[in-house]
């Protein structure tokens, strides 16, 4: 740290409430893309799965076109490149609309795996019971599935709350985006800064200990009971 | 005014080739510094242990833009006044070398322990065991995780746009501004870095397969209880 720099934390304090708004719009934005994206990914997962060939590639083509490119390619496509067509979306709804697609397709490949994962024994027995093969799926493979995919589906989500740190190049008014323009008039960086790390890591806490619950109900069937 | 398409196609080009000159020095250096790091949390005892947890944890949990953004800020501010590109390359390479130490320690577990025993028993030092016949062995396993790192951080020099860096994502903004072709632009620019990672991705996973099967007693651990190898950070 450079010599000669005094700590001062009430202009932090008084732009608190402003960073707080901006945490808000995260989580906002945060909450609606992991909702897009899980959805995506469920439909992409049985899409991959699916025993028609051009469901298979469309998911195939899906995953590719996303995962190689970074997700601010995709909010600069929707709001920008969409522009040309004269579909103007709000920067809010282009960032949230981007982060889903993006990270639907990480998650799709999380479900499609965990599905996969599942021993078909499992499938078979059900199926012999006379199950259809619509309740083996959702009262056997699925349970199951989700157990394998929560730890990854958790690590996803932890990192969409992150990336809506890059909603701020839209000038998406969330806590990264309301840090620079409050730094830009008060300059207390250093202060700002710490503050800045510590609500994301706040944030990434809270959704990791989120997620540990949610592992814990999906893996009661399977603890051992004295 | 709007430009040809191939004129936006070389100018972004251009741009691209300083995201992938950016990827490759990150890759380079953070292996520097992520082997170094696996070695300190492998010899360091508890203590090496616990540092590299804290800096996991840390890297982890706050965004890599905010990240990016303190080293650009806070470089200039201690006295160091480099250009635009190496500070971003040296945020860039704090952050890969922890998520490279990562990996490099997952492909050390992997190494059986009785090869560093029989390095011993032959009579060379513990560092020099390490050094001459673990690390070589947890290369093999580490490849895949390595490439999968640079797509990532091709990705990822994206974000350096966002500071100012002049690459692809950048120069890709300067002609929206200029010529209004969002279209166009973007889905060049969605091309060229899928061009790039689409490649190498499938590369990467079927060197993983290839290694996965005929190890020579080296085994992938197992991703049952410890921590996960850096997959699910790897993204952009």
């Amino acid at each position: 740290m450079a010599e000669g720099y005094i700590f001062h934390w009430l202009p932090v304090l008084e732009a608190m409430p402003r960073l707080l708004g901006g945490v808000a719009t995260a989580l906002q934005v945060a909450a609606l893309s992991v909702v897009g994206a899980t959805i995506i990914a469920f439909l992409g997962a049985l899409a991959a799965r699916s025993a028609r060939r051009s469901l298979r590639v469309t998911a195939m083509i899906y995953l590719e076109a996303m995962r190689n490119s970074p997700s601010l390619v995709k909010m600069y496509f929707l709001y920008f490149g969409l522009g040309s067509f004269g579909v103007f979306l709000p920067p809010f709804v282009a960032a949230t609309a981007a982060l889903a697609l993006q990270n639907g397709a990480y998650m799709m490949e999380i479900v499609r795996g965990a599905i996969a994962a599942v021993p078909s024994g499992q499938r078979d027995a059900a199926l012999s019971l006379g199950l259809s093969p619509r309740h083996t799926f959702f009262k056997v493979t699925f349970p199951q599935a989700m157990r394998n995919a929560l730890p990854p589906l958790g690590n996803n989500w932890v990192e969409i709350v992150k990336d809506t740190s890059l909603t701020s190049a839209l000038s998406v008014a969330e806590v990264y985006f309301v840090f620079q323009s409050v730094m830009a008039l008060d300059s207390r960086v250093y202060e700002l800064l710490i503050v800045l790390a510590a609500i994301y890591l706040i944030l990434t806490a809270a959704v990791g200990a989120g997620v540990q619950l949610l592992e814990r109900r999906f893996g009661r069937a399977y603890r051992v009971t004295r | 005014m709007t430009d040809p398409l191939h004129v936006i196609a070389l100018r972004l080009l251009i741009g691209l080739t300083a995201s992938l000159e950016l990827a490759a020095l990150v890759l380079l250096l953070g292996t520097a510094g992520g082997v170094v790091l696996a070695t300190i949390s492998n010899f360091g005892g508890r203590l090496g242990r616990a540092f590299l947890f804290t800096i996991l944890y840390l890297a982890r949990g706050i965004p890599l833009l905010v990240w990016i953004f303190a080293i650009f800020f806070v470089l200039p501010h201690v006295g160091l006044r480099l250009s635009a590109f190496t500070t971003a390359a040296v945020a860039l390479t704090l952050f890969a070398s922890v998520t490279i130490a990562e990996i490099f320690r997952g492909g050390i577990l992997a190494v059986p322990r009785s090869q560093t025993e029989a390095g011993l028993a032959l009579g060379l030092s513990p560092l020099r065991s390490f050094i001459l016949i673990v690390l070589p062995q947890a290369l093999r396993v580490v490849l895949p995780g390595m490439i999968s790192q640079f797509v990532f951080l091709v990705k990822a020099s994206a974000l350096i746009s966002l500071l100012g860096v002049s690459e692809m994502m950048h120069v890709g903004r300067e002609i929206i501004e200029r010529t209004l072709q969002g279209f166009e632009v973007m889905a060049l620019i969605w091309i060229f870095y899928t061009m790039v990672c689409l490649p190498l991705g499938m590369f990467g996973r079927w060197l993983e397969r290839r290694l996965a099967v005929g190890g020579q007693g080296v085994t992938r651990p197992k991703s049952v209880g410890g921590p996960q190898i850096a997959e699910p950070s790897l993204r952009g």
